[in-house]
């Protein structure tokens, strides 16, 4: 914000200083994206040609779940039902840790509230090697439960926070004033604490599938042939061939998680106007 | 103490007491709540009237004693199984809910079939005179609607007692005065008992039948507010209630039923004797007459003293006037403004000072204070 009798100078400076930051934080995603319209076989940049040939093939691959890239829409199927059952065993257990933290005070709390958020902080490669020796020890848990668990470790911490932050501006006296007018605990937790935190529920939530979608190290230890998430068919892929319908598939990634965010963004926004013209 | 309560109390508490890591914030409080009537606990922050709500409510559970709903036992019931409805001081509104469905909620809570609930609804804020806003969020309401809304919500709730805890703080002077009448208005007419947590002198006056004066976690006095003003049970009790000059161990000295302000001049004392063998007297600013000294002023008029202005504050209604007692006291004398234009005093200006023998206010229980320190309030 520029101030009474402040020159323009500074306000370019800072405009530039933005530009610059932008594109250097960008700049792999755009490569990505302007190569996947590459017309030829290779990944270039810049491209030569415009073409949207590698899109056609990835939507042939996905239909028919062969051709050149055998495991694709499987892979992508198994990423997004990871996602979505890490997303509700994260959400279930991270509103209960987070209310848990927030609304009572015990010896450990401050400890308990750290090791939750411990695999936010850690080297994700130490998690994934940590449970898979483990596993190994334990013997016979099936892979779509390695990677479960895995996935589930990784999303808490997300849920845990955005929960948390709701929680610290909910008012108490709201659950007092509830338990006042007659509602135990479990009806006041349902009826006046929930809707209250949903935004950092529903937040925690996306961030969650979206993490357990794109996670690759720890999934990188715990996946098995059977069980491919994309990422790892990604990596896999890549070790033998590199063409431009895998830069198609990631500027397909990057679009779908935009939106995604887009619309709970959008749909938070309607929400409060809703609420507030009915 | 005087708890003159003519029917069997709804509400009983006894021998109250709690504290926060060894430091007590309510010892031993007792009192009785009658039928229909409205008690006020009053007291400077910190001095454990809104833990005593929090107790009746049954958010804080209390180390010792005993709280009686209508002569059942009701000091560990969790909060959501007592009869009684706390309007909050923010009032709490689900933010997430209509005012119908706010209101609804301690019925719908309760079990209530939709049909009667819908009834009770209505019934609620027709008392409060918000039945056109049941559709409405909270946020879309007015302070002193929302305000409505909470206490419709409390009463269709059904509760027995009505707890207050400074419900009227976050209004504007205005809208304080009015939201107060509505509020008297309504508990009279419901008949419901009330306890309203405040540290508001006047709002406790005017709302109250009963007073409980509290300081340090204890009862100074409890008392009807006439006699809480009239005869304080102690210093700290007097000071709370009002303004007060002490005319007592400095300058003043005690004989043949006449105080001696040396050059001030004397006081006589009440002929009653209602004054005799106390230690500590007290005159309020609103009962003392002040005029420019002259011949004719106050003429053959007893207990007039000298001094001089210190200073004078307007406040619209009323002038305070700071005047130094020739004995070197100070005093505080309060006037009326005239409708007109009123004649300045200029600082300096001697005056004559009356105070009219009835106005002399003893402490009766000058040591009823042996443990505690008062706390002087600041002009």
């Amino acid at each position: 914000m520029r101030y009474v009798g402040e020159g323009r100078f500074g306000s370019r400076l800072l405009g530039g200083y933005l530009v610059l930051f932008f594109l250097f934080l960008e700049t792999p995603i755009i490569i990505i994206v302007l190569a996947s319209f590459n017309d030829g076989p290779t990944v270039r940049f810049p491209p030569i040609g415009f073409s949207l040939q590698w899109y056609r093939e990835l939507l042939h691959i996905v239909q028919d779940g062969s051709g050149t890239k055998p495991g694709l829409a499987k892979a992508l199927w198994t990423s997004a039902g990871l996602g979505v059952v890490s997303m509700v065993g994260a959400v279930f257990a991270g509103v209960l840790a987070a209310y848990g933290i927030e609304r009572y005070r015990f010896r450990g709390r401050a400890l308990l509230r750290q090791a939750l958020l411990l695999p936010l902080l850690f080297p994700q490669i130490v998690t994934g090697i940590g449970l898979l020796l483990w596993f190994s020890q334990v013997g016979s848990v099936p892979t779509w439960l390695r990677l479960l668990i895995g996935h589930l470790i990784m999303t808490l911490p997300y849920v845990v926070v955005t929960v948390s932050a709701s929680l610290q501006t909910l008012d108490p006296r709201l659950e007092e004033a509830a338990m006042n007018l007659g509602a135990n605990r479990i009806s006041t937790f349902w009826h006046i604490t929930i809707p209250s935190i949903r935004s950092g529920i529903v937040s925690g939530a996306i961030f969650a599938w979206l993490i357990s979608f794109s996670n690759f190290t720890v999934t990188f230890f715990l996946y098995s042939g059977e069980v491919t998430p994309l990422p790892a068919w990604l990596y896999e892929y890549l070790q033998y061939f590199l063409d431009p319908s895998i830069a198609a598939l990631s500027t397909l990634l990057i679009v779908s998680t935009f939106l995604v965010l887009a619309i709970a963004n959008r749909l938070f926004a309607l929400g409060r106007l809703v609420g507030l013209r009915k | 103490m005087s708890t003159t309560a003519r029917e069997p109390p709804e509400l009983e508490v006894k021998g109250l007491s709690k504290s926060f890591n060894g430091i007590a914030a309510v010892s031993d409080v007792s009192f009785v709540l009658g039928k229909g009537e409205f008690l006020s606990l009053l007291g400077p922050s910190g001095c454990g009237k809104t833990t005593i709500l929090r107790m009746l409510a049954g958010f804080v559970a209390p180390d010792g004693g005993i709280v009686a709903l209508r002569n059942s036992d009701i000091t560990l019931r969790p909060p959501y199984q007592r009869d009684v409805g706390l309007l909050f001081q923010n009032y709490a509104l689900f933010p997430h809910m209509t005012v119908s469905e706010n209101v609804g909620f301690g019925p719908r809570m309760r079990g209530m079939p939709r049909a009667k609930r819908a009834e009770r609804v209505q019934w609620a804020l027709d008392l409060v005179r918000l039945s056109g806003y049941g559709e409405r969020k909270p946020s879309e309401l007015s302070g002193g609607q929302q305000q409505r809304v909470a206490v419709a919500r409390v009463l269709a709730a059904g509760a027995s007692v009505l707890l207050l805890d400074e419900p009227f703080s976050n209004l504007d002077a205005k809208l304080r005065l009015h939201m107060q009448d509505e509020l008297k208005e309504l508990q009279l007419r419901l008949k419901i008992p009330t306890i309203h947590v405040t540290h508001d002198q006047e709002e406790a006056m005017s709302l109250s039948d009963r007073l409980i004066i509290m300081n340090a976690g204890r009862i100074e006095q409890n008392d009807r507010p006439e006699a809480v003003y009239r005869s304080p049970a102690n210093k700290f009790v007097a000071e709370f209630m009002g303004s007060c000059t002490w005319l007592s161990d400095q300058a003043a000295i005690l004989r043949d039923g006449e105080f001696d302000l040396g050059a001030a001049g004397k006081l006589r004392l009440p002929a009653d004797g209602s004054t005799s063998g106390m230690r500590e007297v007290f005159v309020r600013p609103e009962h003392v007459d002040v005029a420019l000294a002259g011949p004719g002023t106050f003429a053959n008029r007893e207990n007039v003293l000298k001094g001089s202005l210190v200073r004078s504050v307007y406040l619209g209604a009323r002038t305070m006037l700071h005047v130094l007692l020739d004995n070197g006291q100070a005093l505080l004398a309060q006037c009326e403004n005239p409708p007109g234009s009123r004649a300045e005093i200029e600082n300096g200006s001697r005056l004559d000072v009356h105070v009219p023998a009835s106005a002399l206010f003893p402490i009766a229980d000058a040591d009823g204070d042996q443990n505690r320190k008062p706390v002087t309030r600041g002009e």
